[in-house]
This record gives C-alpha cells, sequence and structure tokens, in this order.
C-alpha cells in the first residue's frame, strides 16, 4: 500500500516519525512536491475561504497526492503535550480535507490526544499500525523504532539544524565564518516551507547571518522561561514559540529577532505581542515582524529583510556592539 | 577647469518618480518628482533626461544610488551603484537634515512606515504589513472620486468645522463609509477631514503600533505634501509634526548619499545620460516554465541586447543577470 504524505502543518516537526513507522510496516511513502504556485493555487481553491494559509496550503499538498496513493495520511493533533492543547484547525483537519476536496481516496486518520495522558496519544500510532497491518504487537515495534529515528532527528535539531537542513540535507555553506545571529520565529510549517517563507533562511545566511531557530531551543529552557509569564500558556505552539523566543533573549544568543507570521493567525496574535513587550521592557534588541500570506511578490519581503539586517549592523557599529555569536545554541 | 562632482539619487516608487542630485558636501542641487503612472521605465527616462538638462555639463557623475520598490529596474536601467531598501535611505537622509529627529513618519503610495531614530541611528522601524489601505494610493482614488484634485485635498480639510467619523481598518470600509456619509448629506469638506482623521488613526494604530513616539517627527513622504494630513497627525499625537523641505523625495537623497559613502576612489557603474537616454529600454515578462512555480521573470532589453534577468525564485535567472553584469563591466 502507497501511503501519501502532505507536505505541510507538521511534517516538518514528525516527518522522520512517520516516514519510519509507515516503511517499517512495510507501506510505501510518498511525500507530495515541495509548495508551488501550482500547490497554492489548488490550495485556495480547494478551501474554505476564511481559513489560515498554512491550512490551504495543506489542502493544496492534498490535491498534489490524489492519483499517485492509495491513502491519504491527514494526522488530527489535538493535544501534544499533557494539559495543553493546539490550533483547533489541526483538530478538524480530516473532516476539512474529506469535505472540501473531491475525488480523494481513503484517508488515513490518526486521532493523537495528549491531553489527558501521554500513552493515549501513543495508542494512536498502535492503533494505526493495527489498522495497516492486523497486529498490535508488530504495531508496537515498529512504533518504538521509529521513535527512535525521530529522537535522532530532535537531537540533530537541538545542536543547531533546521529541518530543512535535515530532510532537504542543505549543507550549510560559509559555516562557522558569520557577521551574526538571527533568532528566526514562527511556526515550523511556515519557516520551512521555502516557497511561503520566501528562502528567509537561505536569504538570511547569503547575508552572512547564522539562524537560530525555535527547534534548536532545549524544552527545558522554553519551559522555564514561560514560567515568568504571568498565566499559562495552553497552546503547545504558542508556548514554543514565545518560550524560545525568550530563551533567545535572556541568553542574548541572537542580534536581532525576525517572527514571520502568516495573516489571521490566532496564536500568533498573542505571541506577537507579548515577545515585542518583554522585548522593549528589558532587552532592547532589533525585533520586526513579518506577514506573509497569498504574496509571491519577493520585493515588500526582501526590503523588510534588507532594512532589518541594515539597523543591525548600524545599531552595532554605533554602540560597538559584541555579537554573540559563538554561545552555544541551546544556550548550555 | 575641474569638473564637478555629482551623486544622483533616484527613487522609483508606486506612484512617483524622484531622482536627485547633490554635490559632495551633500547640498541638494536639483529635484525632480514625476508621476510614475505605471510606465516606469518611461518616466524614469523622462526624469534622468530632465536632470541632465538641468546640470551643467561639465559635472561628473561620481555615484548613482537606487531605492524604492522600483530598484532593481533603476538600477539595472541607469547602471546603479548603491541599491538600497527605503528604511535606510529615509533614516539617512532625515539624519543628515534633522540630526535631532527621533520619529519619522513616511507615508508613501505604496507603503507607509514608522522609522525610530535614537542617537543618531534607525533602532526600530516598521512598515504596514499584507495590505495599502490607508496609504497614498487611496487617498489619490478617492480624491478622484470626490473630483477634487489631490493638491487641494489637505486645505479643503482643514476648512472643516466638524469632521465626521469615517472608518479607517480598511480602505474598503472607509470607502463605502465616506459615500454613505455623503448621500446622508455631509459636506464635503467635513468629510475630507474625517477621511485625514481615520488615516491617521488607522496608521498610529497599525504601522505605529506599540513604538515610542518621540519629538522630533518628522513627517515624509508625497502624502507630507497634504496639510490636512500633516494637523490630524499634529492633533494625534499633541506635538508639532515637521515636513523637511525636501520630504517629498527624502529616499532619494538617502540613496544618493548612500552611493556618496559607497563610492570612495571607484569609478561609478552610472551608463551615462547619453546612453541611457539614447537606448530604449524595453522590459517584459515571461513565465519559466523550468518548475511547477512558473515564476515570472523580467527580461530588460536594450536595443535587442539583454541587460538584466529577475525574478525567479531560483539562482536560475539571477546568475544570468550576474553575467550579463560581468560582459558589460568588461
Amino acid at each position: 500500500m502507497k501511503i501519501g504524505i502532505p507536505k505541510a502543518l507538521m511534517y516538518y516537526t514528525y516527518y522522520p516519525l512517520w516516514k519510519y513507522f509507515f516503511e517499517i510496516l512495510r507501506c510505501e511513502t510518498l511525500v507530495s512536491r515541495n509548495t508551488s504556485k501550482l500547490i497554492l493555487d489548488n490550495g485556495v481553491m480547494n478551501c474554505v475561504d476564511d481559513a489560515c494559509l498554512p491550512v490551504k496550503l495543506f489542502h493544496g499538498h492534498v490535491v498534489d497526492l490524489l492519483g499517485e496513493v492509495d491513502i491519504i495520511f491527514v494526522p488530527r493533533l489535538t493535544s501534544i503535550n499533557p494539559g495543553e492543547f493546539i490550533c483547533p484547525k489541526f483538530i478538524g483537519l480530516p473532516e476539512m480535507i474529506k469535505s472540501s476536496i473531491r475525488g480523494l481516496p481513503d484517508v488515513l486518520v490518526l486521532d493523537y490526544n495528549a491531553h489527558k495522558n501521554i500513552k493515549n496519544a501513543y495508542m494512536a500510532y498502535i492503533d494505526t499500525g493495527k489498522r495497516l497491518t492486523g497486529s498490535s504487537s508488530v504495531a508496537l515495534k515498529a512504533f518504538n523504532l521509529a521513535c527512535s529515528k525521530q529522537r535522532e532527528y530532535d537531537r540533530l535539531l537541538k545542536q543547531g539544524k533546521t529541518p530543512l537542513d535535515i530532510l532537504e540535507l542543505k549543507r550549510e555553506h560559509n559555516a562557522g565564518n558569520y557577521k551574526g545571529v538571527v533568532g528566526l520565529i514562527g511556526h515550523p510549517y511556515l519557516l520551512y516551507d521555502q516557497y511561503v517563507s520566501m528562502q528567509i533562511i537561505s536569504k538570511l545566511r547569503n547575508m552572512g547571518y547564522r539562524v537560530v531557530v525555535p527547534e534548536n531551543i532545549e524544552d527545558a529552557c522554553i519551559q522555564r522561561a514561560c514560567e515568568r509569564l504571568p498565566k499559562k500558556l495552553f497552546w503547545s505552539y504558542g508556548k514554543k514559540l514565545l518560550g524560545s523566543g525568550l530563551t533567545m533573549l535572556e541568553k542574548r544568543m541572537v542580534d536581532g529577532i525576525i517572527l514571520l507570521s502568516s495573516f489571521a493567525c490566532g496564536i500568533d496574535s498573542f505571541i506577537i505581542e507579548l515577545l515585542h513587550r518583554y522585548n522593549q521592557r528589558q532587552y532592547k534588541i532589533p525585533y520586526t515582524l513579518i506577514t506573509v500570506d497569498e504574496h509571491t511578490g519577493h520585493a515588500g519581503f526582501n526590503t523588510r529583510l534588507e532594512a532589518f539586517i541594515d539597523m543591525i549592523e548600524w545599531r552595532r557599529a554605533h554602540e560597538g556592539h559584541l555579537s554573540p555569536y559563538g554561545a552555544s545554541v541551546s544556550g548550555g | 577647469m575641474r569638473k564637478s562632482q555629482v551623486y544622483l539619487g533616484v527613487d522609483v516608487g508606486s506612484v512617483s518618480i524622484n531622482v536627485v542630485a547633490i554635490d559632495g558636501n551633500g547640498n541638494v542641487l536639483e529635484k525632480i518628482y514625476m508621476r510614475t503612472e505605471g510606465k516606469p521605465i518611461q518616466i524614469l527616462k523622462e526624469a534622468v533626461g530632465r536632470m541632465a538638462s538641468l546640470l551643467p555639463a561639465n559635472v561628473e557623475i561620481k555615484g548613482v544610488g537606487t531605492t524604492g520598490s522600483g530598484r532593481q529596474l533603476a538600477a539595472a536601467v541607469l547602471g546603479a551603484d548603491v541599491v538600497k531598501n527605503e528604511i535606510t535611505a529615509h533614516g539617512v537622509a532625515v539624519l543628515a537634515f534633522e540630526p535631532d529627529a527621533r520619529t519619522i513618519i513616511e507615508v508613501g503610495g505604496q507603503d507607509s512606515k514608522i522609522i525610530l531614530l535614537r542617537d543618531g541611528v534607525v533602532s526600530d522601524f516598521a512598515m504596514n504589513t499584507v495590505c495599502a489601505a490607508g496609504t497614498g494610493s487611496f487617498l489619490d482614488r478617492q480624491a478622484a472620486r470626490l473630483n477634487i484634485p489631490i493638491e487641494r485635498f489637505g486645505e479643503l480639510a482643514l476648512k472643516s468645522r466638524s469632521p465626521v467619523r469615517i472608518a479607517g481598518r480598511c480602505a474598503v470600509f472607509a470607502e463605502s463609509d465616506m459615500i454613505h456619509k455623503q448621500q446622508m448629506g455631509c459636506c464635503c469638506e467635513d468629510i475630507v477631514r474625517g477621511l485625514c482623521e481615520a488615516l491617521v488613526r488607522n496608521y498610529l494604530n497599525n504601522v505605529g503600533k506599540g513604538k515610542e513616539i518621540l519629538p522630533k517627527v518628522v513627517f515624509q513622504g508625497g502624502v507630507a505634501a497634504n496639510v490636512g494630513i500633516r494637523k490630524a497627525f499634529e492633533d494625534a499625537l499633541g506635538c508639532p509634526v515637521v515636513v523637511p523641505t525636501h520630504f517629498d523625495v527624502m529616499g532619494a537623497i538617502g540613496a544618493a548619499m548612500l552611493s556618496k559613502q559607497h563610492a570612495g576612489g571607484n569609478k561609478s557603474k552610472f551608463r551615462g545620460f547619453d546612453r541611457i537616454l539614447q537606448n530604449e529600454f524595453h522590459s517584459e515578462s515571461f513565465e519559466c516554465n523550468g518548475c511547477p512555480n512558473y515564476c515570472e521573470i523580467i527580461r530588460l532589453t536594450s536595443d535587442g541586447a539583454t541587460v538584466a534577468l529577475w525574478g525567479g525564485r531560483c539562482g536560475k535567472w539571477a546568475g544570468s543577470q550576474e553575467r550579463i553584469e560581468e560582459k558589460r563591466m568588461a
């Protein structure tokens, strides 16, 4: 059986787990192609109008797999950490796909919900594996093996690589020879989708800057950084983005922070404000927000990026400021 | 006689094309402001031609800087030494003319920006996010709809005694609100004043959100000519708002200054007035079929020969632009 995996939303977070899990179960996997104008157009055409860009893109990636695979994998992620939730659009994703896209093959839904107990969430994989092979023990073995692959991936991320460096085998040229460090905060499905993020990571690297992303920050640091907030954040991704931004500020890991957000993202609306306020009160490093939507012109995007880098360099020249380059990525 | 040395700055914006010439001390010698009218190359050539006729014959162009959303295009046509984003260009120009400025409000045709200056450097900035509501092109459109010349728009606003409230969040909402108020019988100057206030409110809540706006506040960009908007900013901020002498061409001045900084002893890449004016420049776009992105590639040709290519997402076409550049310089 050939399983289609849309290259969107949680792909950049869990791909190693999914790929090895299905392959150990002797299923072939096919990942949709990189986002392109065609995929974006198909996403916009086949999705409810008021969804955010990443959800539209997921639809486009599902369309890209039509006719190529026997079944399409659409995970339903309700909660990825006990006591927390993620964006409700992820909860309704399988239903949105089923109602919006015509000519859909079978859909493989995985109900991942760790809200009460992380074991419940693991059971989702066992159930899915059992559905594919008929055996719980085979599924359990596959899940354990796939988890070790996922841990390996997570370990590389914590060492300072980005998901693109690992998944696309991008080699970081110019390594070790950077003018400074930029913290890039955003949801993985925006940052690592090179079409919508307008290749921001390679642009920054070509401008001579190392990039630190939320995936590089240790979970314990994120947790600790969020404890200073007056109220617990129950959105896992909000916590991850804000906690990694605060960690970058506290440990003085970066020369500036760029927040990349998609238009009308509910979680980001909090993160943008909170991070901005903490930075303004205490750290005062260059900080900017870039919002993306269906735009394909690079001019406005590049203007903001170039102006931001100019500001970092101008301020640094003025302050005789030393770059924190060389500080360990996880902050030690 | 020694030739006088001049630096050119060009700002190709969505609504206007500005060309300035400065001398070695940063004084503005000549400035030209022309409407883009959707024909950037043609108007750019015209503007450069006018500049050539204004400057004395014995000048030497030591450097050329371009900025604005059409900066790549202008750089390819003119042969520029520096291609710089608008934020930096505006910051550089303001610091030269108003060294004690701490806030720059810039409202242009498609973009609006806020730039905070502290201790003589850009310390923070913001630009409008995904849409162009509340910028110059919207004012233009409303002026045309009300049949008021844009130059008189501001004066008319000052005549208003009781401005009406216009929805400012979105240009489309604002337009329907204005039409409703007009049909209710509100007088034209009150609506115009209401629009100025809505634009300012929208600017401060959007672009200026969370920014510490400290005096001296400098207001520039084409919209700074509008006294109604200036007044509305002063009322909202509770402090005087300074409009610099060259408010409409500050980006171009910044670009010229950056080319001066960059020049050093190097020879400028400037093509020369004669060649720019004699050559026919033609731009066309085509869809690249190399991958499913179908990028729109822009090809600029001069008398049949390709002089520049840009617009692709991958490096395929950008590389060929560099090769062309190398050939040209060799």
